[in-house]
């Protein structure tokens, strides 16, 4: 994935919502990438403080233990997420993906 | 490899005996023709030490050339000459493994053979770099580990289902991982080994971390007639696991996570992709294995609904009961999890290393990856003593578990297609092999029956095809009678 932008899986209210809530987070700009229990979308820190209010900070994990292999991202604030208005009531959460460790 | 790119690398012919030339137009270097244009004995030596007392460095003296280098300035002057710096990719299917700087002769400019080399050098040529293709073979190392597939497959006891005919063809296996590297190994054994990407990667073919492509291999070592597809993750786990979900394989191997110490309530940003796998197993029938980590409380791995593998680490002496002497290896997790009340990590084990780097299965990498160069080039225990840039490392952790386990999986449902994934993980864990010996990576013990380190114990693949292959799976529905 591009290192600029912030992925996120957007948890609908029920899935009869999710084709709904993945045609209006596409029509924010932000990329679609899977809509199924949760809808998959990718976007730029711009577009997720623009449309969702969100608040990052840059922080550091490490991945890979045995090479000592940390990386950067960009960690979301959840209680800064708020959901636009007009999705308010379609969508549950809204989870920004952070990387994982490799075992 | 070229050491030196400021040097020229050189083959220098010397006439033959007979005066034929490997450079007529008409010449034939069978085996039957070679001896007509081998230089003489006395010549080969006179011709080395002309060019020696030039200043060249001789390297080899063969039948029909002399190997040497020496420096541009030298080469340029003494056969009036000039060379060029050129770079070329380390593998042409792969420019993105690295590219290699030479000397090169330019066309067109004279070359001429010095009088001091008269009727010693009929010509000379630099050499070029070769392209590096990685060895579908390991290299040798100096310490105990295990090789793929055949130590894999011997101690997880798979080699007895092999010939019963169960190799696990026709079962599909997906992984997610960090890339799927089309290494030799994969083609000269004759696996059916694909990749893809999830929707936010790039570059299928490419494996910068390495670790996919080396964990793939233990899925074939336990069952090598399987179909496999590795999605190679991008910045969005869930999202390759979905992508790999949505494929319906069989078996969906996952060796990474999320380390959550002391944590009672799994945070939000995780809950799609614990909705992710639920779905995977519960609605499509998915059978997943993830790894139960090193060290970490790990999630994905400790969700009730995938089988969580751990570790041990059979050692290379024998014990009393005639197997393989068995400890719980103290590089991998062991854990109650808190989030999910009840449920201990792991269910069984697979085969992993012990502290302090857990290197201890000889796998394919991405020559010249993260893993290729950070492992290589020391001694063990704190290095491989592999090659940095020859495609081989020696790693494992329960990384390397999971996928073995995924492996058994494949053959229990090639044996039989109906099984539950509730199903297997009951038959994987009345079958292990009891592991007595040792510590987890937490701190938990093993021993007699069930235990803390390693659950029911190493999974032992024939014994678990003997119950699956006469086990019945029913419907629970009342039927009508027959009319």
């Amino acid at each position: 994935m591009d290192a600029q932008r912030i992925a996120a899986e957007v948890v609908p209210t029920t899935s009869a919502h999710a084709g709904r809530v993945a045609k209006a987070l596409a029509q924010m700009g932000l990329r679609v990438l899977h809509v199924g229990a949760s809808i998959s979308v990718d976007g730029t820190r711009e577009q997720w403080e623009q449309r969702f209010g969100v608040w990052f900070v840059e922080d550091e994990t490490t991945v890979q233990e045995e090479l000592g292999k940390r990386v950067s991202y960009l960690r979301a604030d959840p209680a800064s997420v708020r959901v636009p208005d007009d999705l308010e009531s379609l969508v549950a959460d809204v989870a920004f993906v952070e990387p994982p460790q490799l075992h | 490899m070229l050491e030196n790119p400021d040097r020229v690398y050189f083959e220098a012919v010397v006439p033959s005996e007979t005066g034929a030339s490997i450079f007529a137009p008409d010449a034939s270097l069978t085996h039957e023709h070679l001896d007509v244009f081998a230089a003489a004995g006395g010549r080969l030596a006179r011709a080395a030490t002309a060019l020696q007392e030039l200043g060249f460095r001789i390297e080899h003296v063969g039948s029909f050339s002399i190997s040497g280098d020496a420096p541009r300035e030298l080469w340029e002057r003494v056969f009036g000459t000039q060379v060029e710096s050129r770079s070329q990719p380390l593998s042409a299917e792969h420019p993105e493994v690295g590219a290699v700087s030479y000397l090169s002769h330019v066309p067109g400019v004279p070359f001429t053979i010095p009088s001091e080399l008269d009727g010693l050098v009929e010509r000379a040529y630099p050499q070029l770099p070769p392209i590096f293709f990685s060895s579908p073979l390991p290299p040798r190392v100096g310490y105990h580990h295990l090789r793929v597939p055949a130590d894999v497959a011997m101690l997880l006891r798979a080699e007895r289902v092999h010939r019963e005919g169960v190799t696990g063809k026709g079962v599909l296996v997906a992984m997610t991982d960090t890339g799927f590297y089309p290494h030799p190994f994969y083609d000269w054994h004759g696996y059916s080994y694909q990749a893809t990407l999830a929707p936010d990667a790039v570059k299928v073919e490419t494996d910068d971390n390495g670790h996919g492509t080396a964990e793939a291999a233990n899925i074939f070592a336990v069952a090598h007639d399987i179909d496999f597809v590795g999605v190679k993750m991008g910045g969005n786990a869930t999202l390759a696991f979905k992508t790999a979900a949505d494929l319906h394989p069989a078996v969906i191997t996952n060796s990474w996570g999320y380390h959550l110490p002391d944590v009672a309530e799994l945070p939000n940003h995780l809950k799609p992709l614990e909705a992710a796998v639920a779905e995977a197993v519960r609605d499509r029938g998915i059978t997943v294995c993830f790894s139960a980590g090193n060290g970490h409380v790990a999630f994905p791995g400790m969700m009730p609904e995938v089988i969580s593998v751990g570790g041990v680490c059979a050692h290379d002496n024998l014990a009393d009961d005639g197997f393989f002497d068995l400890e719980a290896s103290d590089y991998a997790s062991s854990f109650d999890s808190l989030v999910y009340p009840g449920r201990h990590v792991p269910d069984v084990c697979g085969l992993v290393g012990m502290r302090p780097g857990a290197i201890y299965i000889m796998l394919p990498v991405q020559p010249g990856c993260e893993i290729d160069v950070g492992l290589g080039g020391g001694s063990f225990p704190d290095k491989d003593e592999t090659g940095p840039e020859d495609g081989w490392a020696v790693i494992s952790g329960t990384s390397a578990s999971s996928p073995q386990i995924a492996g058994v999986c494949a053959l229990l449902k090639q044996a039989q297609p109906g099984l539950s994934p509730s199903l297997i993980k009951a038959i994987l864990r009345a079958s292990a092999r009891d592991v007595t010996k040792g510590r987890s990576g937490m701190g938990q013990d093993a021993g007699d029956g069930h235990d803390g380190a390693t659950g029911a114990g190493l999974v032992d693949a024939y014994r678990a095809y003997l119950l699956a292959r006469s086990t019945t799976p029913r419907s629970t529905a009342t039927l009508p009678p027959p009319n």
